[in-house]
């Protein structure tokens, strides 16, 4: 029997006994939840005396592998809609073929795909992130519904631009059900008896009873592993370093090649040279990485029951790492980072290491399997990202099933994460977005005190108007020690974040186009529960007049962009970003964007400045109080900063006011920090953090 | 002699790593990199008698150095590790830790 562990009333989280789902139940969800979906098809036909369905032959499953007929390009196509544990996705790996070569080309998923009924066909459609750029991005896949017993159908696969112009079209036969196929080859050390397979209802569990062998375990996932059936016993004396390991690979796996490759080498063998703690290692971390592992059965080899169960899990882990699979307590050392999960119920953790009841109580909750974002990962991953021999461990790592705009199947996270933005902003200002964490239940939740996603515990994605779905980066990566917060029934709410997203890592100036966009956020729990918020929309309107237009200009540059992200800096690489902020703030006063321009110069001002010249002297420029003070009281007083931003830049003026050593006037600003809080009903921890900072 | 083995685990990163066990330098290496396959960067083995024991850890690379008073009396166990805030964390044992 498998169980919720946050909530024993509640069913399991991704519980095992989920029965598989019927595309018309995702296509359902999406049509009550999400948008408004066109269900064309006719119900099936019911039996009115009884109530209940008639006996019809049940429909095939339509995910799995399709793939079109090799041309110029060849496409592998995945559609993961229905069946077990779908994850609303479609994604694909596209080939160049020329004369009787075949090279790789790039890869795409399609995260928030509209899956509908018409005319007896599945439609799934959505906007692709993909490996090259194109403004051909919109896919539709249509799939006919067959009945089982007719055989499966085709794929057809259409791009189209944003405005629906129809680009290239791929028939794509149906290949597997299975997402991916790796060859696997066993290999053992002579006098070690491999794994074969284990009842997981042997132990108590979090899962139901079903005889796991280690290719059964990834076909729960989707992912085939095919034995090349060339075993070999291999001789040795002695422990394993990892460069012993590597040679026997290259030795005795018959696939192995020096070239990314779906085939991975599992090595059976009694000891490595750290000792008999090592249970199992992916020992492959120089070239062209993951393509092997081994697994050590000194300390869990035999047929205990529990021996059985570690040799299992030892197996299907290690097999992840070549997966490129982080552990669930490590992902914030992958790159790029996610939050670390150590309450997932995963292949990928520790059990020893489970934060609730180490592990005994992992056991007795685990049911064997993969957490949602690491299925995401092994079935719909940027092929350079899994494959064997492709990017090094750790690179690409899971990332793509947080770049998503999806809404989960099920949520019983028992949160809500709030995401807002003031809806219409002029072309040039710089977008802010507020996050609010809180608890929908009575249970008390812990979670993270940092919620600005420069961060990482909140990930933003935001769709611009030409359809391109852009997973947002602050430019300076910020590591933040984890400073838990506890939601309880007296305090429901987490401590809100203001964040500037108006300038991203990779693309720059975000919002630099008129238009529609849409933001979404994602909050990683530490259960691993994806917590998602609402879509906020943002409308960037054209300047209505030479003001905003030139206000445009000025605010639209990749300096200005970068010095915001930086609240502010001497740097003379910003000498022209700050000319541009002090022509906004003394031009163009009234208008609403130059309570952004005070708020950064006053910030930047407010505090000292270390320049750092070539001969390693250091200047010190101090803050300068005054000013500081001037530029934030007319950021706080004039239209413009949002609630939140109000309350830092108070916090702000207070601080300099402290600072300066003006203790009336911080304690006076104190005093309207909490009228603020009030008046505008933010939590109180909220307004105590800001208050804190005040150190008068 | 109880065993000593000290373990450098997760958060180094080409990092210029010494050990001290009671004053003596046990080890030194100029790129330690953790490992993620085991979250393992170096075992140390060290020869250490028994009685009181200070570990002191400097990561010169980042400016970082902390240290650790214990017993060994018992095989001993000691787990370094390097947090995203930048702290250095210890963790002893007489019990092998295990990794995957």
């Amino acid at each position: 029997m498998s169980f919720n562990p946050l909530d024993p009333s509640a069913p399991a989280e991704d519980s095992m006994e989920a029965t598989e789902l019927d595309v018309e139940q995702i296509a359902a969800i999406d049509a009550s939840d999400i948008v408004p979906a066109i269900r064309e098809e006719d119900a099936e036909p019911v039996d009115e005396a009884r109530g209940v369905p008639a006996a019809v032959t049940p429909l095939r499953r339509i995910s799995g592998r399709y793939r079109s007929c090799p041309r110029f390009w060849e496409l592998e196509l995945r559609v993961d809609v229905d069946g077990f544990r779908p994850m609303r996705r479609v994604s694909g790996d596209y080939y160049r073929l020329s004369g009787a070569t075949k090279t790789y080309f790039g890869s795409f998923v399609v995260n928030k795909p509209r899956i509908r009924i018409i005319s007896g066909s599945v439609v799934i459609e959505g906007v692709a992130t993909m490996t090259w750029s194109s403004t051909f991005n919109r896919l539709r896949v249509t799939i006919p519904r067959h009945n089982a017993l007719q055989p499966p159908a085709t794929a057809t696969a259409l791009w189209m631009n944003a405005q629906r112009r129809r680009g290239a079209s791929y028939s794509c036969l149906w290949e597997s059900s299975f997402f991916r196929t790796v060859e696997l080859e066993q290999d053992q050390e002579e006098g070690v008896t491999p794994f074969s397979s284990y009842n997981t209802g042997t132990l108590p569990s979090g899962g139901p009873a079903r005889t796991l062998t280690v290719g059964r375990a990834y076909a729960e996932t989707g992912v085939e592993l095919r034995e090349t059936g060339r075993t070999n016993t291999v001789e040795a004396n002695g422990t394993w370093s990892n460069a012993e390991l590597h040679l026997a690979m290259e030795n005795h796996f018959s696939r192995w090649r020096d070239q990314p490759q779906w085939k991975v080498w599992l090595f059976h063998a009694k000891q490595h040279d750290i000792g008999p703690g090592l249970l199992g290692i992916m020992f492959d971390q120089k070239g062209l990485q993951r393509q092997g592992c081994a697994v050590f059965y000194n300390r869990i080899g035999g047929n205990a029951p529990t021996r059985l169960r570690d040799q299992l899990y030892t197996c299907v882990h290690e097999l992840g790492h070549c997966f490129n699979l982080f552990h669930s307590f490590h992902k914030t050392f992958m790159t790029p980072p996610l939050p670390n999960r150590p309450l997932a119920l995963s292949w990928m953790n520790y059990p020893w290491r489970y934060p609730n009841g180490g592990a005994g109580g992992f056991w007795s909750r685990f049911p064997f399997q993969f957490d949602s974002l690491e299925v995401i990962h092994l079935r719909h991953a940027f092929r350079n990202n899994i494959i064997m021999g492709g990017n090094p461990f750790g690179r690409g790592a899971a990332r793509e099933g947080f770049e998503e705009f999806d809404d989960p199947i099920g949520d019983r996270s028992g949160l809500r994460l709030e995401l807002s933005a003031q809806p219409v902003q002029s072309l040039g200002a710089p977008v802010h977005v507020n996050l609010a964490l809180a608890a929908l239940d009575n249970r008390r939740h812990e979670v993270s005190s940092h919620l600005d996603p420069k961060f990482g515990y909140v990930q933003l994605v935001i769709q611009t108007p030409d359809g391109r779905v852009l997973p947002f980066e602050h430019p300076i990566e910020h590591c933040v020690k984890h400073t838990p917060f506890e939601l309880t029934p007296e305090a429901p709410k987490a401590i809100p974040a203001c964040a500037y997203i108006g300038y991203d890592r990779e693309a720059g100036q975000v919002f630099q186009q008129p238009g529609a966009y849409q933001l979404r956020a994602a909050y990683a729990a530490e259960d691993g529960s994806i917590v998602l918020s609402n879509i906020a929309p943002v409308h960037i309107r054209r300047p209505v007049n030479a003001e905003e237009a030139e206000l445009a200009d000025l605010m639209l540059s990749d300096d200005v962009g970068m010095l915001m992200a930086l609240d502010g800096s001497d740097s003379p690489q910003f000498a022209r970003a700050n000319e541009a902020l002090d022509t906004v703030i003394s031009k163009h006063s009234k208008h609403p964007v130059a309570s952004f321009a005070c708020l950064v110069k006053g910030r930047n001002i407010g505090r000292p400045f270390k320049t750092v010249s070539g001969d390693n002297q250091v200047t010190i420029r101090q803050a300068q109080h005054g000013e500081a003070q001037d530029l934030l009281r007319r950021a706080v007083d004039e239209p413009g900063l949002g609630d939140l931003m109000r309350m830092e830049a108070l916090r702000d003026l207070g601080r300099s006011q402290a600072g300066s050593g003006n203790t009336q006037g911080a304690s006076q600003t104190k005093r309207k920090l909490t009228d603020l809080g009030k008046k505008k009903e933010l939590p109180q921890a909220f307004v105590k953090a800001l208050k804190s900072e005040i150190r008068s | 002699m109880p065993p000593l083995r000290i373990d450098l685990r997760e958060g180094f990163s080409n990092d210029s790593v010494s050990v001290e066990a009671n004053g003596k330098q046990v080890f030194h290496k100029d790129s330690v990199t953790t490992n993620y396959s085991v979250g393992l960067a170096e075992c140390i083995p060290v020869e250490m008698p028994a009685g009181r024991l200070t570990i002191r850890v400097v990561i010169a690379s980042r400016n970082l150095q902390s240290s650790i008073d214990t017993e060994i009396d018992c095989p001993l166990y000691v787990a370094i590790a390097v947090s995203e805030d930048g702290s250095i964390g210890f963790e002893a044992s007489s019990q092998e830790p295990t990794y995957l």
